[in-house]
């Protein structure tokens, strides 16, 4: 399989983004507000979640700000997954192709799997993106560490 | 198909990752050849024999069945 990849430093770039939207993500008052949501209930105490204060993206573009984040986070993922390893071999390009074929096969399986036993049940994109991304680089790492 | 990239490597003294080093790939990739997971690139083969400075044929080899 030959495909144009992006160059190793992308992979940094990757990594970057997807620290950069993680952080922010879990940053903003929508997710702090969960976590406090989630701390009061785990006490059972009946207390007034103070309002956490909009970080800067929030502040800018509103509600959309989130989503923004949450597209900052795949693109990282989807640099670090489309960049080169510093030696790229037919060996990791072997590698590579074994990975794409469990992870769609897995991907696949999941899908039919819910479609099985959930037949109504509405899930957003997001869901089946992340599974493919996380799950593909998961996959290759543990692949290219085996030996 | 069997190799004899063990015994040229011994002979030679090197590690995998020295000879990784010298034909251009990853260590990882020696080690699979090694293990016969992996059947290296006609370029890739001869690289090694040109490396070891003996015959493709004598590096690489097929098993006959008996």
């Amino acid at each position: 399989m030959k495909l144009k990849m992006l160059p190793n430093w992308c992979k940094k770039l990757g990594v970057f983004l997807f620290l950069l939207g993680f952080v922010s993500t879990c940053s903003m008052s929508e997710a702090k507000k969960s976590y406090l949501e989630g701390y009061y209930s785990y006490e059972n105490k009946e207390v007034k979640i103070p309002e956490p204060e909009p970080i800067f993206i929030e502040q800018q573009f509103g509600k959309i700000g989130l989503h923004i984040m949450e597209v900052v986070i795949l693109l990282g993922l989807l640099f670090y997954m489309m960049s080169k390893e510093k030696i790229e071999d037919d060996y990791i390009n072997k590698l590579r192709l074994e990975t794409y074929q469990i992870t769609s096969i897995f991907g696949l399986f999941c899908t039919v799997i819910l479609y099985v036993f959930f037949g109504n049940l509405k899930l957003s994109l997001d869901y089946f993106i992340n599974l493919f991304l996380i799950f593909y680089l998961i996959t290759f790492a543990i692949k290219k560490r085996i030996y | 198909m069997k190799n004899l990239i063990k015994v040229e490597r011994a002979r030679h003294s090197l590690t995998q990752a020295d000879l990784a080093k010298e034909v251009g790939v990853s260590r990882q990739t020696i080690h699979a050849i090694e293990k016969n997971k992996f059947n290296p690139s006609v370029t890739l083969a001869i690289k090694m024999a040109r490396f070891f400075k003996v015959k493709v044929e004598y590096l690489f080899y097929i098993e006959e069945e008996l």
